[in-house]
This record gives structure tokens, sequence and C-alpha cells, in this order.
């Protein structure tokens, strides 16, 4: 079955959108992206010597052949206008097809097939001429255009609206590059429905730029008397800085815009040298900004609706990743705004998304589930060693090797447990079993393999191995209480709350096993040399291994330091073989995977979010 | 137990026609299932397919973000450079910068950093774009007639057209 694209042909900007694997995914345009990102810019153009050029190069070249290019010949669709280019004609769905063919070809060339079928967005108002001459486009470019949908349902079907088993009333706040559109939907049993619809043609974040380039341009003529704008390569350079000045503001509160030798004059070269806050920024582009307002009261008037009226607001454009645009609405509205999806790609992703449900590859059993939050089990010391990381899509299998942490230990305890904090105790005890009659040996020797495996219904079932008798043991956790959405998010929020003093914790609780290991080895080392060393050698190696064990039993983490360093020391100073001896044992030791599991006593089981269903089989 | 339970199940027995229907629907399932599986097997096909291109295209690209940032930092010496040159004195600090200079260009060359022709060249939309139009009876339209901020290939890719004054008559 072949895939069906989803297209926002836009006014200014076009993208187009296919579902891989059950997700949108943003179709990349063959001559590279644009400063707007993954879009590509609405132009046509024709050359003397009749050569056809879309998108980037069409506009790239339209300063040196105005009357070649035509570009926003969508506000021109369903109408009678013709484009007189080069003594020929061409209807706005002939220059419309052009774009659509550009992205047919991008589309085969992305997923190695043939594309022959479209969904194509429109604007809400577009009257059914309009719509007609949209399908036409399609049509001409080779394209089955097996539906038109409106561009604020697009946008709302990217952020999962539909999923919604509710009626919601939608605003959808369309701010692009040179055109507002403010649509009011309401959405129940699965049908979107126009309320209203008002906007404003002449507005967009182009204004934006230009406000921006004035006011650079007015500071460095304060300074210098030096107009840069009637140099068209200080124009250039100082578009270029405003235009990433303004995306840089959008996630940090200042910038600094240098353009070094921007201009000269008869005292030598000039530098623009310009911190822009976000603060001046805001005050620069508050009156375009204002003037959205009216669109917003006019569609709200329209839909017969008050401002509380609204559940939902859906922001699409790239203007309105501006942290005082979303401020804007928010204020109007008394509510904040949906967030998630990228807002210049959300109307592309919407027609995918459509498309998928069409051909029948959006389905709930296709829908893989993710764990939530890390699971992992906890080893020497308190520490919460992960197994399967949060976010990782199941069904899934892990396994890791662990070893004992004391001679002759015959038993481990397997805890399990799920969070995002790195010590045991911060997160949540899912139970824990033991795995008896491990055959006595030193500590670290032993080897037990630990398995996870969660299957598609969210089932955990944990088993420990002991990889030289085959014994087994194993766990069945299962989820009867799915954790909200609020909990999940409140584990994530803890534990990067706590991130500085977890990892204060964890360095100590390592740093302690590292002493223990040490001074297990130590005295191992001595016993293994017997006669080999002094007798002083000796009673110096024992004494500072009884120094660093006291050391552990009390909290002072710098005192341990000190006396490993003192161990280590008195280790170095028996004879270098001894020395490459421990070093080959520690070097040994470290061959196991992660840490030996801590071992444990029956403690009670905190605050389980999943239930023991059956413990396991000998 | 087993005579109690050869009467439930006589009881309970379902009509030859019943399980042609629940056979039908399973039937339905299986076909179902089994075209999902495909369509997800062979999706999953091209994915692998997909993913190892762009890996190459991306250990190939890897440096482009830094080249491209990089390209400030080039034209800035340019200018400092060809503005120090206008006045005298100074010979041995231009000269310096000047090496600095080539060294810099250097190691970007050797990442794959291709200088775009401009002047004299026919216009191309495909790596120039165009800033400004003038007519000139000594030149063709079409002809680039002054760089006015230069354009770079960084292997096969364009990741920044020159800017240029291309003629156009009327």
């Amino acid at each position: 079955m072949a895939k069906i694209i989803g297209i926002d042909l836009g006014t200014s900007n076009s993208a187009a959108a296919v579902m891989q694997a059950g997700r949108p995914v943003i179709i990349p345009s063959a001559e590279g992206a644009t400063p707007a990102g993954k879009m590509f810019p609405s132009y046509v153009a024709f050359t003397k010597d009749g050569q056809r050029l879309v998108g980037e190069p069409a506009r790239r070249q339209a300063v040196a052949n105005p009357e070649g290019t035509a570009t926003a010949f969508k506000r021109k669709m369903g109408t009678e206008h013709k484009y007189k280019i080069y003594g020929k004609e061409y209807t706005p769905q002939e220059l419309s097809a052009y774009l659509l063919q550009k992205i047919k070809r991008d589309a085969e060339a992305f997923l190695g097939d043939e594309v022959t079928r479209a969904v194509i967005t429109c604007p809400a108002y577009f009257n059914d001429n309009q719509r007609q001459a949209t399908k036409d486009a399609g049509a001409i470019a080779g394209l089955e255009v097996v539906r038109i949908i409106n561009e604020p349902t697009a946008a709302s079907l990217a952020y999962g609206i539909d999923k919604l088993e509710k009626e919601l009333k939608i605003m959808v706040f369309d701010f692009g590059a040179g055109t507002l559109d403010v649509t009011i939907l309401e959405f129940g049993k699965g049908v979107f429905e126009v309320k209203s619809t008002s906007g404003d043609t002449q507005l967009g974040g182009t204004d934006m730029d230009d406000v921006i380039v004035d006011y650079l341009n007015d500071e460095f003529k304060k300074d210098t008397g030096i107009e840069l704008k009637s140099d068209k390569m200080a124009l250039v350079r100082l578009r270029e800085a405003a235009e990433k000045a303004k995306i840089e503001l959008s996630t940090t509160l200042t910038t600094e815009i240098n353009l070094p030798f921007i201009s000269a004059d008869s005292t030598g070269p000039k530098h623009l040298v310009q911190t822009l806050t976000r603060a001046k920024l805001e005050e620069l582009v508050s009156p375009i900004v204002e003037r959205c307002r009216p669109s917003v009261e006019r569609a709200l008037e329209d839909a017969k609706l008050a401002l509380g009226d609204i559940d939902k607001i859906i922001l699409v454009g790239g203007p309105t990743r501006m942290p005082l645009v979303r401020r804007f609405i928010e204020e109007i509205m008394g509510k904040k705004v949906g967030r998630g999806v990228d807002p210049m790609e959300c109307v592309a992703m919407g027609a995918a998304i459509q498309a998928g449900v069409i051909t029948g590859e959006v389905k709930e059993l296709l829908l893989l589930d993710v764990t939530p939050l890390t699971l992992g089990v906890e080893t020497l010391g308190g520490i919460f060693t992960p197994l399967i990381p949060r976010n990782t899509t199941i069904p899934t299998k892990k396994s890791q090797i662990f070893s004992t942490a004391a001679d002759f230990q015959t038993t481990v305890t397997i805890h399990v447990l799920q969070g995002e904090r790195p010590m045991a105790a911060g997160n949540t005890s899912l139970g824990q079993f033991n795995l008896v009659g491990i055959p006595p040996a030193p500590r670290g020797i032993p080897q037990i393999e630990v398995a996870f495996d969660i299957d598609a219904n969210g089932i955990l079932n944990v088993s420990a191995k002991d990889l030289a008798t085959g014994k087994e043991q194993a766990m069945r956790i299962t989820a009867p209480t799915k954790l909200s959405k609020e909990q999940i998010d409140r584990m994530i929020k803890e534990a990067e709350k706590f991130a500085e003093q977890d990892k204060k914790r964890k360095e100590e609780a390592e740093l302690r096993n590292q002493a223990d290991s040490l001074a297990y080895t130590a005295e191992k080392t001595v016993k293994d040399l017997g006669e080999k060393i002094t007798k002083e050698q000796r009673e110096k190696i024992e004494s500072a291994v009884k120094d660093l064990r006291g050391a552990l039993g009390g909290r002072e983490i710098e005192k341990i330091k000190d006396r490993m360093e003192n161990l280590k020391k008195a280790l170095q100073e028996v004879s270098t073989v001894i020395y490459q001896q421990a070093a080959q044992k520690r070097a040994g030791g470290r061959k196991q995977y992660g840490e030996p599991p801590k071992e444990k006593k029956d403690e009670e089981v905190v605050d389980a979010k999943y239930k023991v269903v059956d413990e396991g089989k000998e | 137990m087993e005579s109690s339970g050869k009467k439930s199940a006589e009881s309970s027995e379902p009509s030859a026609r019943d399980l042609r229907l629940q056979l039908k629907e399973r039937d339905g399932l299986v076909r179902e299932y089994l075209s999902r599986l495909r369509w997800l097997q062979a999706e999953f096909e091209n994915y692998k397919k997909r993913v190892t291109k762009e890996r190459e295209e991306l250990t190939a690209y890897a440096n482009e973000g830094l080249v491209t940032q990089l390209l400030d930092v080039s034209d800035n010496f340019e200018r400092a450079i060809g503005i120090a040159k206008r006045e005298e004195g100074n010979r041995s600090i231009i000269q310096g910068l000047e090496m600095v200079y080539t060294q810099l260009q250097n190691i970007l060359k050797k990442e794959g950093l291709v200088q775009i022709k401009a002047v004299g060249e026919p216009f191309d939309p495909f790596k120039h774009e165009a800033v400004m139009r003038v007519s000139s009876n000594d030149h063709k339209d079409g002809t680039i007639v002054e760089e006015i901020q230069k354009g770079y290939f960084f292997k096969s890719k364009v990741i920044r057209p020159s800017r240029v004054k291309v003629v156009k008559n009327p």
C-alpha cells in the first residue's frame, strides 16, 4: 500500500510530512532547508530562457528577476486572476501545482517509492471555489487529493485533540511570516466544526524583523552618524543578525550582536556591538503583537463565545515561539496555551496524521507503550542501578551480570525499583526476592545474571540466575494501577530537584564501595604474599586497613578519602611486584559488570505501585 | 468429573454455522494482522535503509554546523585585513593577520569548504542569491558584477549562497 503524504501549502512557506512508524515526519526539501527551518519558501520563477525554478532557488533570484517570479499566489486561489510571466499566462492553481510537483519529487526521494495521493490543508475560510482550485492544483501535479482539511484542524490533530473524548472549543492562533489567522473550532464526537475565522493578511513575523533592523540602524546612527540601511552589504548582515537575535531571544534573556567592520568613515572602521535584551526586543515588537488583538476579539465575537468558553489554545507559526506572543495570548484568554509540537511543522504533521487515518495506518492497535520511569535494582551501598531507562519502547528485554559483595555470600536479594533518583531510597520499590544457594566463593567471583523483561502489556518479569549452577528465581510484577501522568511528572521533577544532593549521596556511596573494596584487596594481598613481605610492611598495611575500616564506620567523607590514600601509599611502598599483583586483582575485579548487589535483609516494601503477582520458581 | 464435563460440553456445543462464522471472523483477523505485520516489516526495512543513509550523511556532514559558524569569523578576518591594508604602516601586523587567516582557511578547506565562484559568472540561483540588480552596458544580462558576501560549498552542498549584484538591463 502506497503512502499518502500530508501537505501544508502555505502563502509564504510550504512543508510536507508523512507517517513513519506511527509518527509524522517532515519530508526534507531537496534544495536544503531555509532559515525558516524545514519548510521551503512558496516561490515559483521562470527565467528568460524558460527554466522553471521552485522553492529556495526561486526565492534567491527574485531580486534579479522580479517579473519572472511569483509568490503568495495562494491568495489568488479560486479567482480568475492570471499571472503573466514572459508572455505566458499562469493560473494560481498551476503555480501551486509546481510547488506540489516539487513536494511529490522530494517525497518520492525520501520514501523510495512512488507517491500519488495527498492530503492538502487550506485556511478554514476557503470557500468551495478555493478548495476546488486546491484540488485542481493537486491533479495538475499528478497527485490525487484524497482530502482537503482545514489548517487549524490539522494543527489540532498534531496536538492529538481528536484522541480526547470530550467536547472542546479550540482557538487556533496561526501567526505566520506574513499573515495572521485566528480560527475557533468546536470539537465533538470526532468532528471538527469551524465556528468563526478572522485574521490579518498583512501582519507577520517579517514585520518584527523590520523593526529590529530599524532599531539597530538607529542606534548605530546615534553613535556614528552612519546610515547602515543605505549600504546593501551592511543591510544584508544587519538583517541576518536581527533574525538570529530574534530567534535566540526566545530561549535566552540577552544576546550579543557583533558585526565588526560593518562600515567606515574618515576616522576609520566602525563596528556594531550591541547587546539586545529580551525586554528590549519585546518593547520593540509589542506594537506588532498588539495588532493581533482585534482579530482574536473578532473571532470570539463571531463565534458568540466569551473568553472563558475556550477550552484549548493552539499556536501555529514561527513567531508564536516568542515568549511575548505566548504571554500575550495567555493574558487575553486567561488560559495556558498547549505546547509540545513544533508550531511551524504542526500543520503538515496534522495533514500526515489525517493521511495515516485514511490508509488505516493510525490505529490504536499499533500504538506501542513506553516505560514512563526507569526500572532497575538496588546494589551495594543503596545505589540504584538502572536496567531499563525511561521512555524505552516496550516490549523489551535487558540483562546485566552482578556479583556478590562479601566472601562466601550464598544469598543475594534482588530489590526491584522504579524512579529517576540515583539512590534506591529515593525511588519506588516494586518488590524483592532472594536468590539462594550460591556456592560459597570470594566476593566478586559468582556471576548472577539479572534479567528484566517487559511484555507488550507492561508486565515486568524479573529473573536472577546464578550462571555457575544455573539456579534461577523469578518474579512477576504487573501494573494494576498505572501511574498517572501527574505522578510520573512529579517523580521526574523530584529527580531534577534533588539531582545535586543525590549526586553527592551517590558519590559517597561509591566512595564507600571503593574503600571497602580497597581494604578487601589489601587484606587479600597481604594474605597471599605471606612471607614475601617483611613483618613491618605487613603491619603497616594492616594498620592502614584497620584505620580505613574505622573511618568507614563513621560519616566523615574526607577521613575515608585520607585513609584510602594512606592505604594506597602503604601498598605502593611494598615492592612493585606486589603492587602489580594487587593491580591485576583490582583490574580483574572490575571486569564484573556493575556493582555487586548489597546483601539485604527482608525489609518492608515501600509504597509499591506495582504488585507482586507470584514469587518465583526454585 | 468426566461425565459432567461431557454434558456441559454438549449443551454449549456451538452449531456448525456459528463455528463457520467464528472461523470467518478469525480468518479476517488473521489476514488483518498479517497485513499489518507485513506493512510494519516493510516499513522497518525501509527505515533501516534510511537510517543507514542518514548516518552516512551525518558522518560526512558532521562538521557542517561548526564550519558554517566559522564563516562569519572568516568574513570578518577578510574585512579586517582589507581595511588595514588601506593605510600605510603596520606591514608586519597585517602580514601576521594574513597568516592567521590563511591558517583558518586551510583548516576549513581541509574539512571540505570550497568557495563559490561569483564575479563574472552567470547567475545561478542554486548557488547564488541576488540582493541587488544593476544595469550595465558592458555586461550581459544575468552576469554577476559584484560579490557582496562570499558563498561556500561544504563538500557538495551549498551551505551559504553567495550574495551578489546581478546585471539586469531594462
